[in-house]
């Protein structure tokens, strides 16, 4: 029997609380009526009850019965929406001020991120009070519309369900009131002691506002102190710059600018990669670059010229993999390599001791080849120098005096005051300044520890007992988002706000500062380092109120409001830029780098060199599915850290990918397992720290080896005398591309500026001999209206993988996890293909071929659907119709790239397993269900909205309106989307370009997707 | 030799000199109505009813966590369920092929088995049936695959070959059915009149439809089967052809081949008879038929599947020539990869199976030789498994975009689905053994009319 069941209508379901949420809507504190409806214990009922009333009615009913319910939960849903808040202060959103929200539609807010000390700047869209998708700020200097994966992924970490909720000590739950309680007992010791043992431990930041309350907190309590700890320390770099330019320079770091250069010559800095270096080293990179689409972005159409890259590595990076001459070579080496080019170059003097001679003719060609190109790019002061942080201070020092030479200092290179926090303790480093620190805990003289944010106890190097040490400490404090090594240990926790819930401030490299401003409520009770400085100083324990104060100096205008409206209405602050540092190489120079080099000890065994992993980075990302799914670049690993091993090192080893083996320090061991990968250097793995945490949560616990054991404070990027002994066992590890070889076929098509200047219109490279297409029966459609089309430009595209990110973030793609990646049933719609060519030790050219859905004119997915599930439309888009789709998966095979991807188990609802994740996703774009097949719809639903923007303004849609997330996160702008149909469109530029070449397009499928061939500057 | 001791030799080669009606209708009739349950066919029934609910199980586990508990994966999307599809519709070949193109070709060793092999055709094509339905992402909506007027306005997509699949498959297991119904009338009605339980008659009664045994009916019935015998055999070409458009139509290298029809309904014939021999050597032997499937018959079934695995056999070179010779990257990489690739082993097998080990049917003795031809008859199955298997999952781990190219491990649930239609073929075969006429009682009563008739 089935019972009548009223479906859940807002509009009708009055007097029912959610009517009255809706007709309080009108009155400005409509949010303050909400709490206090929430009070109601029957909206409270209505909130907390899964399902509305006659809910079990279900299973007697029939499946029109289930269907409507499943609207009502979807319309709950949107009620619970209700209770996620847009904070109370006054928020600016970058497009218009919106006085109130409309239902269903987007707002975009500007704010902005750091990772490791490098700000990036963000536009966050929002619905209904809730960040769903993470973009970049155009107007940020060093994002430029463009961002990270970290960033992408922000939102998923936001609303991680194994986030940190409630305020602990010793692990039991109280109120933020104790806490504040707590904290103002402190106060009052460190009145009474003048701060006497009391530390702080922060990560890298560049927050102004973080710098003034520590600066105050100094000023109240002289006898306290903070440190600076990061995994990714820069210290490296200053001491570089010390031992380069003397002690006063300490301060300053140098930033690049690639678009000013003709020849860079890159020591082992990972400036395309798109992690933590500021993304506009990219936009810069290809500025000078690309060769197809120059017009639209610079108006030129002559004949470009191709910034020369010259990349020295000892382990594969994607700069490395970009570079037109790459050398591999072991740090020892890289060190004689770099020492013979500065004194070919003439900016250090003979007497300098090489660390080694250049054994290989390969070595002493590069290096003649390397001279001569930066010796001619210098007379246009465009040659440029640039070294990664995880090299030594002697290659930075180097660097800087082949820039000093070159004349790339003030023209390719700037040395700018280096925004970075630094450990106030007056330690020479940071790493120098946390052992001083544990020594202090050890001795039982710190009295109350901070640690604001950041895992030390797991990540501090392993001769720094941070752990034990952390014992001896009377009370700890921890601000965390969510649980680690640390908090476990710490007497109390406190949970951190995530950066789109709190106000907060940062500085991009060249000094910038954005407002970090919340875009919603915190969704529990958790405290910013701000907020948590600013309750310990009893200040105004208010973030805004915090960060307002800090800039109501710098912003002295007459109207502050209004600045502070435009700096978070533009995501900018508007202030005068940096000074320029002035700097002078010491004239010991050669000196003082045959001390260092002398300094440093050789042993016997392996080289081992420590790096963030690429999609975890230093551990704090263990937790996010996203990045935890997003294929490594080169390695295309999920999952799992591993120990790079170049290919005769593992043939002499007998080892083979996935097998464990032991490394050791003589003091310390741990098992990783190894992968094979070519252009490693012989006699050096890699290992990636951040993985192997315990605690972090139900995603990130128990992957992957922690290799920090190994990490000592004064070897932190690359440590000799490692012994590596193989333990017969072997791990699965989850690869999404085992086949990097292109097998002679011509999928990712690349030759040299040579060989296309030989002929700019028909480039043989691009043209390769190949079957002609089949005739065709029919009649070509004939595209009236748009004609969309994508062309991704091969020679931008570094193979950071910003676009896998950006897309499962805006088309809600769930995450599989490591068994389901085994399987290869990973659900990226755009994934980014890695092919090596050459001999396999040392592959001769790297490519990078991001595979996005192709929308054939002519698919071969479409014919073979018995159900019409996958159409095409009159514009040209491959559709896929999922409530349509019995997924007989025919499709897939039938297509030829392998882009479609099949829901094979429940995987969204497995993925969005708890309240907090509900939130994720974005309401534009269909959940799919198991059993659906899915793929790329060139996000079809930015389309529709651009389309109904343009029908309600009674206009066309105008060239760039749409642009798709993968376009749009893409931090070399290598991807371009637009009407083909348009002969003005920046799309149709590059559609029509020579370079232009459709991937097995002599299958007959007619692309609309198409790629620009890579052109190298060989 | 006269013509005389030449038809004499023909009938005894299909039917024992001393048979009559009735011993020949004793011999079949009495399996059913007579003969006590015996212990092998306990033990055979047995083993299909485990396997029947491991069939269960392995549904209803997929049906509770999906496609997904097989190992299929993206670019391997199709394994062991379309495998198998394949196989068992090719094993239902056989049946039909028996008893409508060798009825109209007037093949009179034909009479003797036609009956069984119809039956296992039917139970062929049941398991097979499932499959399509069972690997469906969206079993629930397998329905939209029937060209209904649904109020959606939204018909099947007709140039899909799923879509031409599914309407061949189910009209080919419909008539089959049918041609397998009519042609058991008469012996139904023979069981309703032998037997002596109220029940037993009452339920052949009911199936026998009114049978009278009249000069009218007879008339009629030799009409109709003559017409199901026409409709069937376009069938028994259009079904395999249908399924192989299932691949051949695709851009998969592999799989887009023009030989690929002839070359399927050739495969089917091959495994369709060899099941047939697996069937039938047993059921002679343990039900002493051996009067009525004479070792005439093993023989004339030797070698048609000789003949079929020579055509089989061709289609392999011509596959592989065809690779060759095309001078294409992605097609003759499949045959590098199934001649040495991580699967090669499978391939190999296949070719021991279906191509070396067939090449002993050229020895009389052989053919006549029921162990030894059992023996072939199992290694032809199981080396058209293994070809299907090659032809659907191998030419799908490594197709166009090397960057795609992943292995295929098939599961515990993919295993236990194949064993579960097992159950059901077997569990069929022993309740059709036990409950209806295994052999034409009325076409061999037929023969030993004809000899009589020739002999006067």
């Amino acid at each position: 029997m089935t019972r009548d069941f009223v479906p859940l209508d807002l509009s009708r379901a009055d007097p029912s609380p959610a009517g009255e949420c809706a007709a309080k809507e009108r009155g400005s504190t409509w949010w303050r009526s909400l709490d206090e409806l929430a009070q109601t214990p029957e909206f409270e009922e209505y909130l907390h009850r899964e399902f509305p009333e006659n809910a079990d009615a279900w299973l007697k009913g029939s499946r029109r019965d289930f269907l409507k319910l499943m609207a009502a939960s979807f319309a709950l849903a949107g009620l619970t929406g209700c209770d996620v808040r847009q904070p109370q202060e006054k928020i600016v959103p970058t497009v218009k001020l919106a006085r109130h929200q409309e239902p269903g539609k987007s707002e975009y807010f500007t704010t902005a991120m750091e990772l490791s000390g490098v700000a990036s700047g963000l536009v966050v869209k929002t619905q209904s009070g809730r960040p769903i998708k993470v973009e970049g700020n155009r107007k940020h200097p060093s994002s430029r519309g463009a961002t990270s994966i970290f960033a992408q992924a922000a939102t998923l970490d936001l609303y991680d369900p194994d986030r940190l909720t409630t305020v602990q000590h010793r692990g039991a739950i109280v109120s933020p009131e104790e806490f504040r309680q707590e904290m103002a007992a402190l106060r009052q010791l460190c009145d009474a002691s003048q701060g006497e043992g009391l530390r702080f431990l922060l990560r890298q930041t560049t927050s102004p506002t973080v710098h003034r309350l520590l600066n105050e907190v100094q000023q109240r309590w002289p006898q306290s102190r903070w440190y600076v700890y990061d995994p990714v320390c820069t210290d490296a770099v200053a001491d570089g710059m010390r031992l380069a330019f003397g002690d006063d320079a300490v301060s300053l770091h140098p930033v690049y600018h690639f678009d000013q250069a003709s020849v860079v010559l890159s020591i082992d800095c990972d400036f395309l990669a798109a992690r933590e270096r500021p993304l506009n080293e990219i936009a810069d990179f290809v500025s000078v670059r690309r060769i197809a689409g120059r017009q639209s972005e610079e108006g030129s159409v002559t004949t470009p010229s191709m910034v020369k890259l010259f990349h020295l590595e000892s382990s594969p990076t994607l700069t490395g993999a970009k570079a037109d001459q790459r050398l591999i070579a072991g740090p020892e080496v890289m060190l004689s390599v770099l020492t013979a080019v500065a004194k070919k170059l003439e900016a250090i003097d003979a007497t300098i001791e090489t660390a080694g001679d250049l054994v290989t003719d390969a070595q002493t060609a590069w290096v003649d080849k390397v001279v001569s190109d930066l010796k001619s790019a210098a007379d246009r002061r465009s040659a440029v120098v640039a070294v990664g942080t995880s090299q030594p201070p002697d290659i930075h020092a180097l660097a800087h005096a082949m820039n000093v030479k070159l004349g790339a200092v003030g023209q390719t290179v700037e040395f700018l005051a280096s925004p970075l926090l630094r450990t106030n303790a007056g330690a020479q480093s940071d790493a120098a300044g946390l052992s001083a620190l544990v020594d202090e805990m050890a001795q039982g003289s710190v009295q109350t520890l901070v640690i604001l944010d950041g895992n030390p106890a797991f990540d501090a190097p392993a001769d720094v007992d941070f752990a034990q040490a952390l014992m001896r400490v009377s009370q700890s404090i921890a601000l965390a988002s969510s649980e680690n090594e640390s908090t476990r240990m710490c007497e109390w926790v406190v949970p951190q706000s995530h950066f789109l819930e709190s106000w907060g401030d940062v500085r991009s490299v060249d000094g910038i500062a954005s407002i970090v401003q919340p875009l919603i409520e915190p969704l529990y009770d958790s405290m910013s380092i701000v907020e948590l400085l600013s309750t310990l100083l009893a200040l105004d324990s208010d973030g805004y109120a915090t960060v307002r104060q800090t800039w109501r100096d710098p912003l002295a205008s007459d109207d502050f409001d209004t600045a502070w409206e435009s700096a978070l209405q533009r995501g900018v602050v508007d202030e005068p830029p940096t000074d320029t540092g002035d700097v002078t190489l010491v004239s010991n120079l050669s000196e003082r780098l045959n001390a260092v080099t002398k300094d440093r000890s050789t042993s016997d065994g392996w080289t081992v060199l420590f790096r963030p992993d690429p999609t975890v980075w230093d551990g704090r990302y263990a937790n996010n599915g996203w990045l935890q799914e997003l294929p490594k670049p080169l390695s295309k690993l999920t999952w799992d850290n591993t120990a790079w091993i170049s290919p005769q090192d593992a043939r002499s080893e007998g080892l083979s990918n996935g097998d464990v083996v032991t490394l050791a320090d003589g003091l310390r061991e741990i098992q990783v397992p190894v992968w094979i990968m070519p252009g490693q250097a012989s006699g050096c793995l890699t290992l990636f720290f951040g993985y192997g945490q315990a605690a972090i949560g139900r995603v990130g616990s128990g992957t992957g080896a922690n290799v920090f054991p190994l990490r000592t404070s004064d070897e932190l990027w690359t440590r000799t005398g490692i012994k590596l002994t193989g333990t017969g066992k072997t791990e699965s590890l989850a690869c999404t591309q085992h086949h990097h070889l292109m097998e002679g076929r011509h999928l990712a098509r690349a030759g040299t500026l040579a060989e296309y200047e030989d002929n700019p219109e028909h480039p043989t490279f691009v043209y390769p001999p190949e079957p002609d297409v089949e005739a065709n029966f029919y009649e070509e459609w004939s595209y009236e209206g748009h004609k969309w089309g994508m062309t991704i430009d091969l020679t931008a595209c570094t193979g950071c993988s910003a676009c896998v990110i950006a897309c499962q973030s805006e088309n809600n793609i769930p995450v599989v996890g490591k068994d389901e990646v085994c399987r290869n049933r990973e659900m990226h719609w755009i994934r980014v293909d890695t092919w090596f060519e050459g001999e396999g030790d040392e592959p001769a050219q790297t490519l990078h071929q991001p595979v996005p859905c192709m929308h054939c004119e002519q698919a071969p997915c479409e014919v073979v659907c018995p159900v019409a599930a996958t159409n095409h439309s009159e514009e040209g888009l491959n559709q896929m119709v999922y409530n349509r789709c019995v997924g007989t998966r025919y499709c897939s095979n039938n297509c030829p790239y392998k882009v479609r991807r099949f829901n094979f188990l429940e995987f969204a609802d497995s993925f969005i397993s708890s309240d907090s994740l509900t939130l994720l996703s974005n309401p534009d774009v269909t959940v799919r269900e198991q059993g659906v097949m899915e793929k790329c719809t060139y996000c079809v639903q930015r389309i529709e909205s651009a389309r109904i923007n343009a029908h309600l303004e009674n206009r066309e849609i105008a060239d760039g309106e749409i642009v798709t997330a993968c376009q749009s996160v893409c931090p070399a702008q290598a991807i371009r989307f637009g009407d083909l149909n348009d002969e003005h469109s920046r799309v149709r530029e590059t559609h029509d370009h020579p370079l232009n070449y459709g991937l097995l397009a002599n299958l007959n499928t007619c692309p609309r997707t198409t790629y620009l061939a890579e052109v190298k500057n060989r | 030799m006269t013509a005389t001791t030449q038809q004499h030799d023909r009938f005894d080669d299909l039917i024992p000199a001393e048979a009559t009606y009735e011993s020949v209708t004793a011999e079949v009739a009495d399996i059913v109505l007579e003969r006590p349950v015996k212990r092998g066919w306990l033990v055979g029934m047995f083993i299909g009813f485990v396997l029947l609910n491991v069939l269960l199980v392995s549904i209803g586990w997929l049906f509770a966590i999906g496609v997904g508990v097989w190992g299929i994966n993206v670019p391997i999307a199709w394994g062991f369920a379309i495998v198998n599809f394949v196989w068992w519709i090719g094993i239902g070949h056989a049946g039909t092929l028996i008893s409508a193109i060798l009825f109209l070709l007037h093949q009179e060793w034909r009479t003797s088995i036609n009956r069984f092999a119809e039956a296992m055709t039917l139970f062929a094509v049941a398991c097979a049936g499932l499959y399509p339905l069972l690997h469906l992402g969206r079993p629930k909506f397998f329905y939209w695959l029937v060209p209904y007027p649904a109020t959606t306005g939204v018909w099947p997509q007709f140039r899909s070959p799923l879509m031409w699949d599914f309407l061949a498959v189910s009209t080919y297991g419909t008539v089959s059915l049918l041609f397998w119904y009519l042609g058991m009338v008469p012996d139904l009605a023979t069981l309703r009149d032998r037997t002596v339980g109220k029940w037993k008659a009452r339920a052949f009664g009911l199936m026998a439809l009114g049978w009278r045994n009249s000069a009218s009916h007879w008339q009629h019935y030799q009409r109709a089967y003559l017409l199901l015998a026409a409709l069937a055999t376009p069938l028994v070409v259009s079904v395999h052809t249908t399924v192989s458009w299932d691949f051949s139509t695709g851009i998969v290298p592999a799989w887009h081949s023009t030989v690929f029809p002839p070359y399927f309904v050739g495969g089917a014939i091959f495994c369709g008879f060899a099941m047939v021999l697996v069937i039938a050597i047993p059921l002679r032997h343990f039900y002493d038929l051996k009067g009525l499937i004479t070792d005439y018959h093993i023989d004339c079934m030797a070698k048609v599947m000789l003949a079929a695995g020579l055509s089989v056999s061709y289609g392999y070179t011509m596959d592989a020539w065809g690779a060759w010779y095309k001078n294409e990257p992605f097609d003759s990489y499949i045959y590098t990869n199934r001649f040495s690739g991580p699967y090669a082993g499978v391939y190999w097998g296949l070719i021991v199976c279906n191509c070396l080990i067939p090449q002993l049917l050229w020895f009389p003795k052989v053919r006549r030789h029921p162990l030894a031809l059992f023996g072939i008859a199992l290694a032809i199955n199981v080396g058209m498994w293994l070809e299907r298997f090659v032809i659907i999952s191998i030419s799908l781990h490594r197709d166009y975009m090397p960057s795609t190219w992943e292995m295929y491990y098939p599961t515990v649930w993919d295993w236990s689905l194949y064993a579960g239609t097992f159950g059901i073929f077997v569990s069929l075969l022993f309740l059709f053994l036990r409950l209806l006429p295994a052999i034409s009682m009325a076409e061999v009563r037929e023969l030993v009319h004809q000899r009589e008739e020739e002999q006067t």
